[in-house]
C-alpha cells in the first residue's frame, strides 16, 4: 500500500485532484469532474479509484452520491519507509568512504608497502 | 556558500573521509561512479538503485526503491551542480497525510576539513512545503537512525563490517 501511494501520487493530475480535495472536499465527482473540464469523468474516477486503493481518499455514500475526501492520517504506513530512506543515505556515506579511501590506497602506493 | 539553500526541518548524515573534496567529488561525476556507492542493492538497510544520473544542472536524476515487494521509482532533475562543493537533486513527490504530497530535495555536500580530509554530508530537507505536515514529515525521516536502522547498519557503520566482526 505504501508502493501505492508513492505511485499515486506520481502523477500530477491526481496530485492536483488530493489538493482539491484537501481544500474543498469532501465532493462528489460530479463536482470534481467540473473541475477539471478538459479531462474526462471516466478518467477523473479512474484516478479516484487509485487515490482510494492508495487509501489516500476515503469515500463516502450520500444519498445517491459518493463524496470523496482526503483520508486525514495516511502518515503512519509511510513512517517506517521514511525511517529507512534516511538509513539508506548513511549506509551510502559508508559505500562513498570506502570507495575513495579504498582506491587511493590502490592509486598512490605508500613507500615501503 | 551553498546553491540551494537549506531550510531548518533538514535531515542531516555525514561522514569524514580521508580524502579531500577534489577527490571525492569525483564519485559524482559520472552516473557510473555515483551508482558504485549511492546504489545499496543487497544492503543492510533499503534496497535502492540508482538509475539516471546526468551530471549536471536540469540533468535526470531516478532512483528506484525497493519497499517490501514493490518497486518505488523517483525520477527528478539536478537542481544544483557545484564541483566540488554541492550536489542537489530532487526527491520525490513523497505522499503524507491530509492529501499532502510535496518534492522534497537531497543535497550532496562537501566540506573541506583539515588535513586534506572531507566532511560529507547527506542533507534532505524542503519539507517546509508540506505546510502544516512539515514538522511531521520531516521527524518520519529523521527517525531514520534512532527508531529503525538494524543492528546490521550499526555494525557497518562502527566497525566496517555488517556482521560486527
Amino acid at each position: 500500500v505504501t508502493a501505492d501511494a508513492f505511485a499515486a501520487v506520481a502523477d500530477p493530475t491526481r496530485r492536483s485532484i488530493l489538493e482539491t480535495l484537501r481544500d474543498g472536499g469532501p465532493l462528489p465527482v460530479t463536482e470534481l469532474a467540473g473541475r477539471y473540464p478538459r479531462i474526462t469523468r471516466a478518467a477523473i474516477s479512474k484516478h479516484l479509484r487509485v487515490l482510494r486503493r492508495a487509501r489516500l481518499v476515503r469515500m463516502r455514500r450520500r444519498g445517491r452520491e459518493n463524496l470523496y475526501r482526503v483520508e486525514p492520517e495516511r502518515l503512519a504506513d509511510i513512517q517506517a519507509w521514511a525511517a529507512a530512506f534516511t538509513a539508506h543515505h548513511q549506509q551510502a556515506l559508508v559505500n562513498l568512504k570506502r570507495q575513495v579511501e579504498g582506491s587511493r590506497a590502490k592509486d598512490v602506493p605508500r613507500p615501503g608497502s | 556558500m551553498r546553491i540551494v539553500e537549506i531550510g531548518a526541518l533538514a535531515v542531516r548524515r555525514s561522514i569524514e573521509i580521508e580524502a579531500p573534496p577534489e577527490r571525492v567529488w569525483r564519485e559524482f561525476e559520472s552516473e557510473e561512479r555515483l551508482r558504485l556507492w549511492y546504489s545499496t542493492e543487497g544492503g543492510a538497510v533499503m534496497p535502492c538503485y540508482a538509475l539516471t544520473y546526468e551530471p549536471r544542472v536540469g540533468g535526470e536524476f531516478s532512483t528506484q526503491v525497493r519497499h517490501g515487494a514493490s518497486d518505488i521509482k523517483f525520477t527528478g532533475t539536478v537542481v544544483a551542480y557545484d564541483p566540488p562543493r554541492e550536489l542537489t537533486v530532487e526527491m520525490g513527490p513523497i505522499p503524507a497525510a491530509g492529501g499532502r504530497s510535496e518534492v522534497t530535495l537531497i543535497s550532496f555536500l562537501l566540506h573541506p576539513l583539515d588535513r586534506g580530509r572531507t566532511k560529507m554530508e547527506i542533507v534532505h530537507h524542503g519539507f517546509e512545503a508540506f505546510g502544516d505536515e512539515a514538522e511531521r514529515v520531516y521527524q518520519m525521516f529523521e527517525g531514520g537512525w534512532d527508531m529503525a536502522v538494524p543492528t546490521a547498519l550499526k555494525n557497518l557503520v562502527e566497525t566496517g563490517s555488517a556482521t560486527g566482526k
